[in-house]
């Protein structure tokens, strides 16, 4: 286990914005298929679930069973699932993230202040525009995480590919899967590194 | 004179005798002299038949029914925790259902202490939900398997290990409570009109959901009268218009046995004093305790003919607009 | 009036459609914990299930009352008005010769206490998923194992799940040791609120009809606890004298019965192990403990994370192993014997405490198992209450401290109190 490569991630988001469900669908995508990982774990962070207010979830993937339950305090990888958490909060969101780890943001600015890290791999995509160009929406709320998943895919390719992204968001879904898929797709294609 | 049609069918407790279900409930049971369960628990059984389990939370009937190895119960009986009574007739019920059992009948047989009190709730649960039960609520009108402690069922003014000086609260309107829960049919029985009991209970067995039965089992050593006055003692409660026998189908009411007698203004009841003397328990209802108690009994019957009334002026409108519309 | 009409009274109608047997194929499946244990409850066939809500459990017993609505699964389900009737109800529903499932927590387990009492004294196989909670006041609705453990006195047979694999295949191995006919015991199989019950893990599920030959047919003609059975009719539960009477003998034989458990256990370990291929030790399960000079057991995720506590022990050179204690009833005495014979100190980790005497409630049934077999420490380790984080480097650092206590002789008649606050 320790020799193993173990992928640990934290999502920030706002309440509404599928925070939760995007760790779930990682796992089950991670999970999927002849790449699938054996060990996948999604984690809620169940605080104050009031619209707006800021959401977290974790997840753990690796090859092997992951045999760790406590919180993710250094995470590898941060997702910033809403868009003005990196401009208002940078400490808050990149705190614990270990040297060299990745960064997938929600934005479409070209260039990103990492709160002066130099180490980090900073993945860029706008979500929001993906899912505003597809009227992707969950009532009246735009449904971001089915592009962060996509743009996770492409800034994290040892970890999940995006078709085993599509299968989960075809199982999550059912008659909206191909719009989610979309999204996800575009997302893909869009994300790149800063 | 109960309702129910005087055909050849009619029975009798000679006829009963002979029926071909065998005694279900046994002699030699563990009962005191007189006791009433005992009675009601034996023409209940010959109501329901052999095709009948029977659940009874604690109270008297799970001593009466005999200390091991010996049962006085012909008929699959548990025993079961206080609170329980209803609870587990619904779990019984799902249990024989799920083995293609649909037609057992399933009595939960349970004291005032486990439905007025203890087991409300569980029987709250089981009426809401509609299960398929026969709840016959024998009201001894205190907790007397464990000597005598006053229940949400004891009479105002009635004497108790916990009420010495007799109780300061009016007994619960069980029957409100239950009819509150939409059932297709509920009644009151006394011990002392056991074919009253068994027609009742015949009729309910044909109806959907809980089935309830309110009865009055009065208990010599609890209530303090010679056991061989049992069964006067009860046609007192009925006679002096204390206990109303009554049926509620499909929301109808409908009066029978004595009480059928006793709905016009200027019935004549039997004087209140012929049943509050006739036991111990009641030797302090006097002056204000025994005014409250006819006042009480006043209200109710005054309850009882309002509601006959105005069902039959309801009966009487719909009738009158389906004539026009003919 | 309006006609009321419960759930039984609707299937009984729909009796010709509903579908008797459905198959489940294999499937590999992220789920949360909670789900798991539906899934388990399905791939049963469990008969009747009675279910009160109650965080962290309520999203088992809600997923079980969708598939009975939906008619996916084929079921009883009542929807009672607390715990004290959930359990009611299976007692009822399990001596009618159904097989019987639910799920509680916490506040909910103590409310069932007494009927829980009752299904194991009249030796009924009722299986019961306690999602482990804090018990309050103060409200704490996260991993907490003095819920379960309070139980343990109750006759019940009790399993601790680590991993949501675990869950599902300790739920299928629950039905078949409880109806075996040398054990008629209940099994509480128990996981953890929100460390477990909410998060997604993997858990692959078989075909059904494996499940279907792994797990005794329930009898058509019932059990012979099966006392509401009118063409038998018998009664249950009757006054006991103290001297005439054989209450004594009844409750003796509970503890036998959990005697001849442990074997049927591990046979049913190993019939799972041929027919599924997962691995699991029967009551305890050693981790790298060959060459170890002391073990941490612990029970739950604490169990789990331990393995990967002793994978970095390891690593710097610390000769640490891990037991995972899956039964505390019945208690793995022989098992925790030898334990004592092979090593200087045995750290037990749980999330709970045994008020009045000396750490944890395990750790007390450890001590009491091994006194007199040889020189062994018994280190009670109280971690993780109310959910509380345990990091592995907070579980590597006990690990490193129970093995210097060995070494040096320290630390005798004292409790490790993990990530308390002073």
């Amino acid at each position: 286990m320790s020799s193993e490569r173990l992928w640990e991630i934290r999502w920030h988001g706002r309440g509404g914005q599928g925070t939760v469900t995007a760790a779930k669908l990682l796992c089950v995508a991670a999970y999927q298929g002849a790449r699938g990982m054996k060990g996948v774990q999604a984690i809620p962070f169940i605080g104050a679930e009031r619209r707006g207010s800021p959401v977290k979830a974790f997840n753990r993937i690796s090859a092997e069973p992951v045999r760790i339950w406590s919180a993710v305090r250094q995470p590898n990888v941060v997702v910033l699932i809403d868009p003005l958490a990196i401009v208002r909060s940078p400490e808050v969101v990149l705190d614990g993230l270990k040297p060299g780890g990745r960064v997938v943001v929600n934005t479409n600015l070209t260039s990103l202040d990492v709160n002066g890290r130099t180490d980090l791999q900073v993945w860029a995509v706008d979500a929001t525009g993906v899912s505003l160009e597809l009227d992707l929406r969950a009532g009246a709320d735009l449904v971001l995480n089915s592009p962060m998943l996509g743009a996770l895919a492409r800034a994290v390719p040892e970890m999940v590919g995006l078709d085993q992204v599509k299968g989960a968001l075809t199982e999550e879904f059912g008659r909206r899967a191909e719009l989610n898929c979309r999204a996800a797709e575009l997302a893909y294609e869009r994300c790149r590194q800063l | 004179m109960p309702e129910s049609t005087k055909t050849k069918t009619r029975p009798t407790p000679r006829s009963l005798a002979k029926e071909a279900y065998k005694e279900l409930w046994l002699k030699g049971n563990g009962t005191c002299p007189g006791c009433s369960l005992s009675l009601s628990l034996r023409w209940a059984l010959k109501a329901l038949g052999p095709n009948t389990c029977v659940v009874a939370p604690a109270s008297c009937t799970n001593v009466v029914v005999g200390l091991y190895p010996t049962s006085a119960c012909g008929v699959p009986f548990t025993n079961m925790a206080f609170a329980a009574g209803a609870s587990a007739g619904s779990g019984i019920k799902a249990g024989l259902r799920a083995r293609g059992q649909h037609d057992t009948n399933v009595l939960v047989w349970v004291g005032d202490g486990g439905t007025f009190d203890i087991g409300i709730q569980a029987l709250s649960g089981a009426a809401e939900r509609g299960d398929d039960l026969i709840y016959v609520c024998y009201d001894n009108e205190a907790y007397m398997n464990t000597g005598t402690q006053r229940s949400g069922g004891t009479p105002f003014g009635a004497i108790t290990t916990t009420t010495p000086a007799g109780k300061k609260e009016h007994k619960k309107d069980l029957m409100a409570i239950v009819a509150g829960h939409h059932l297709d049919y509920l009644a009151t029985a006394c011990s002392s009109y056991p074919l009253d009991l068994y027609e009742k209970l015949r009729k309910a067995r044909t109806h959907r959901g809980l089935k309830f039965v309110h009865l009055l089992a009065p208990c010599p050593p609890g209530w303090r009268f010679q056991p061989r006055y049992a069964p006067k003692v009860g046609k007192l409660a009925v006679q002096t218009g204390m206990w109303i026998l009554y049926e509620i189908e499909h929301g109808r009411m409908r009066l029978t046995g004595p009480s059928k007698r006793l709905a016009s203004p200027d019935a004549q009841m039997k004087p209140l004093s012929e049943y509050l003397e006739s036991q111990g328990r009641f030797r302090l209802a006097t002056g204000a305790i025994y005014d409250e108690l006819e006042r009480w009994v006043r209200q109710n019957w005054q309850a009882v003919r309002d509601r006959l009334a105005s069902e039959a002026a309801h009966a009487a409108e719909t009738t009158d607009s389906a004539a026009q519309e003919d | 009036m309006t006609q009321v009409r419960s759930q039984t009274d609707r299937l009984a109608d729909d009796g010709d459609t509903v579908p008797d047997r459905p198959i489940l194929a294999a499937a590999a499946r992220a789920v949360s914990g909670n789900h798991t244990a539906a899934w388990a409850a399905r791939y049963a066939r469990v008969q009747v299930i009675s279910a009160y809500p109650i965080t962290p459990q309520t999203t088992i017993v809600e997923q079980l009352g969708e598939w009975a609505d939906s008619g996916e699964m084929p079921v009883e389900y009542i929807r009672v008005e607390s715990e004290h009737s959930v359990m009611s109800a299976l007692v009822g529903a399990s001596l009618a010769g159904a097989r019987t499932f639910t799920a509680t927590s916490g506040q909910g387990l103590l409310y069932m206490a007494e009927p829980l009492h009752w299904a194991a004294a009249a030796r009924l196989p009722i299986v019961n998923v306690c999602v482990g909670r804090g018990i309050g006041p103060p409200w704490n609705i996260w991993a907490d194992h003095h819920d379960s453990l309070s139980m343990r006195d109750s006759g019940w047979m009790i399993c601790y799940a680590a991993t949501h694999q675990e869950i599902f295949d300790s739920i299928l191995m629950a039905f078949r040791v409880c109806e075996d006919p040398r054990v008629f015991l209940p099994m509480m199989i128990c996981h953890e609120g929100f460390t477990q019950s909410h998060t997604i893990g993997p858990v692959e599920m078989p075909d059904q009809r494996l499940v279907d030959d792994y797990l005794p047919v329930v009898p058509p003609e019932g059990w012979p606890h099966t006392f509401m059975d009118p063409s038998r009719p018998t009664s249950h539960g009757l006054l006991n004298m103290p001297d005439d009477g054989f209450f004594y003998e009844i409750r003796a034989n509970i503890a036998r019965a959990h005697d001849r458990a442990r074997p049927v256990i591990a046979e049913a370990v190993e019939e799972f192990e041929r027919t599924f291929g997962q691995t699991y030790g029967g009551l305890v399960h050693e981790y790298r403990t060959d060459d170890a000079e002391a073990v941490l057991i612990a029970i739950g995720t604490l169990a789990d994370q331990a393995r990967a506590c002793v994978d970095v022990c390891r690593d710097r050179g610390l000769p640490i192993g891990s037991v995972k204690m899956r039964f505390v009833r019945p208690f793995p005495v022989d098992e925790m014997r030898d334990l004592a014979r092979r090593f200087k100190v045995l750290g037990v980790m749980e999330r709970d405490i045994d008020f009045g005497i000396r750490g944890g409630i395990v750790a007390g049934d450890v001590r009491s198992a091994i006194q007199g077999q040889g020189d062994a420490k018994v280190i009670p380790v109280v971690a993780g209450l109310g959910g509380r984080d345990v990091s592995l480097d907070e579980q590597v650092a006990v690990a490193e401290t129970i093995l210097n206590a060995g070494r040096t002789g320290e630390l005798d008649d004292q409790v490790i109190w993990l990530g308390m606050k002073e």
